[in-house]
């Protein structure tokens, strides 16, 4: 039989898996909205538009749904840049979440990425057309909730390790199986 | 008149008390077409676990994040091999999953190389050939290596699904190199291997749904994409007769 004893609090400590996966999204945010800002500026200085290519893999880049800069159009559309800058935006300020164990519910979630759907969707099925604004601000919001959502859960991941890590020291050094 | 109730005939049970249950229908050793597109949505975590998937399979634009998903995929391969009611793993155990993942596709890689020995010995210098004015000798290269590569893909579309089952179920990337064993077991469920093909074909087409519909939700639709996948292909393990 183990012998549990207290677990030390862990609140305040960010966790490896938190700090990994804060980092890696992060990371990930940064490259493709620092590449599409990169290309667009360099399209805007007469690169070649074959720049672009590479996102097409990522985004329909259609011309009208995308921001401009520079007279440049950018290489992936304005929600695609705005949930991306989100995650990037949410990624970066989810320390305090981290730290004071807060998390987001999954409801609360759902409800803040169900604009977007709503605007997609109904875009997408022809019903209405949507605008770059409203496509930027449904996207900055999902992106920024669903990361406050999924590193907090991650950390959450990385707490209960931790704790049975302990526990299973504790049970060891107690002489337990 | 006669009351509709009284007109009803009652007829007394046979003699040796009630009628015994059917007995129930066999095992089917074919696997459930319909259950690989459903089973996940069963978990009752299916959406946080599926939305996670989903975030790892976009840190996967910079490599390292495919090693979770393939650690965890790997899991999900024993779950459904060992008859899990809810085999969807949760998210927890990521140090696993990344060796895990890093293991598998460094083993996958290994399959890859005959591909570039193909494009390293035959593409590219029957390209050069082509540009240099032997069009002819760069056109019959060009051939071989067209009747080279295209079979390898075949053998590979075939082969890669029975060794990641097998490397993730056996939790060892040595058995993805056992071509004895990942013969015989595409051999033995021949039929069941080609209806998971046909599951990977399918999913993999409504995973595109996602692009048309909001561009990053691909990595969402191609995550549940691939854990339908191997949910087809673990469940044929699961069923083979021969492990």
């Amino acid at each position: 039989m183990g012998i549990r004893r207290d677990v030390p609090a862990v609140a305040g400590q960010v966790t490896a898996e938190g700090w990994l996966v804060s980092a890696l999204l992060a990371a990930t945010a940064a490259v493709v909205v620092g590449t599409a800002l990169l290309v667009t500026a360099a399209i805007a200085a007469g690169a070649s538009e074959w720049w672009q290519l590479p996102f097409r893999l990522l985004c329909h880049g259609l011309a009208e749904r995308s921001f401009e800069l520079g007279g440049a159009v950018m290489p992936i559309c304005a929600r695609c840049t705005a949930i991306w800058s989100g995650l990037l935006f949410g990624s970066l300020t989810v320390l305090p979440f981290l730290r004071r164990g807060w998390r987001i519910r999954l409801d609360i979630l759902l409800l803040l990425v169900s604009p977007l759907l709503i605007d997609g969707l109904t875009q997408a099925f022809g019903w209405r057309e949507s605008t770059n604004m409203l496509r930027a601000l449904t996207g900055f919001v999902a992106g920024s909730s669903l990361a406050w959502w999924a590193l907090p859960e991650v950390q959450r991941i990385g707490v209960e390790n931790l704790k049975r890590l302990k526990f299973e020291t504790v049970t060891r050094e107690a002489g337990g199986p | 008149l006669v009351p509709q109730e009284n007109a009803m005939t009652t007829y007394p049970p046979p003699a040796g008390g009630s009628i015994p249950p059917p007995p129930p229908p066999p095992p089917s050793n074919t696997i459930d077409f319909a259950k690989a597109f459903t089973f996940w949505m069963k978990d009752p975590d299916w959406l946080s676990k599926t939305i996670m998937g989903g975030l790892f399979s976009l840190l996967g634009l910079l490599i390292i994040g495919n090693f979770f998903v393939v650690g965890y995929l790997a899991r999900l391969a024993r779950n459904v091999a060992a008859g899990m009611e809810n085999p969807l793993p949760a998210w927890d155990t990521l140090g696993e999953y990344f060796v895990e993942g890093l293991k598998l596709v460094l083993a996958a890689l290994v399959y890859i190389i005959p591909f570039i020995l193909a494009v390293l010995v035959i593409v590219i210098p029957a390209a050069m050939l082509e540009n240099t004015g032997a069009e002819d000798l760069g056109g019959g290269l060009a051939s071989c290596g067209i009747c080279l590569i295209v079979p390898l893909a075949l053998l590979m579309t075939i082969v890669l699904p029975a060794a990641y089952t097998l490397g993730a179920i056996h939790r060892s990337a040595a058995v993805m190199f056992d071509f004895k064993r990942i013969f015989q077991f595409i051999k033995v469920n021949a039929m069941n291997y080609v209806l998971a093909i046909l599951v990977y074909l399918v999913a993999n087409s409504l995973s595109q749904v996602g692009v048309v519909a909001l561009c990053i939700g691909i990595f969402w639709t191609a995550f549940i994409s691939l854990i339908i996948t191997v949910w087809a292909f673990a469940e044929t393990y699961r069923l083979s007769p021969v492990k």
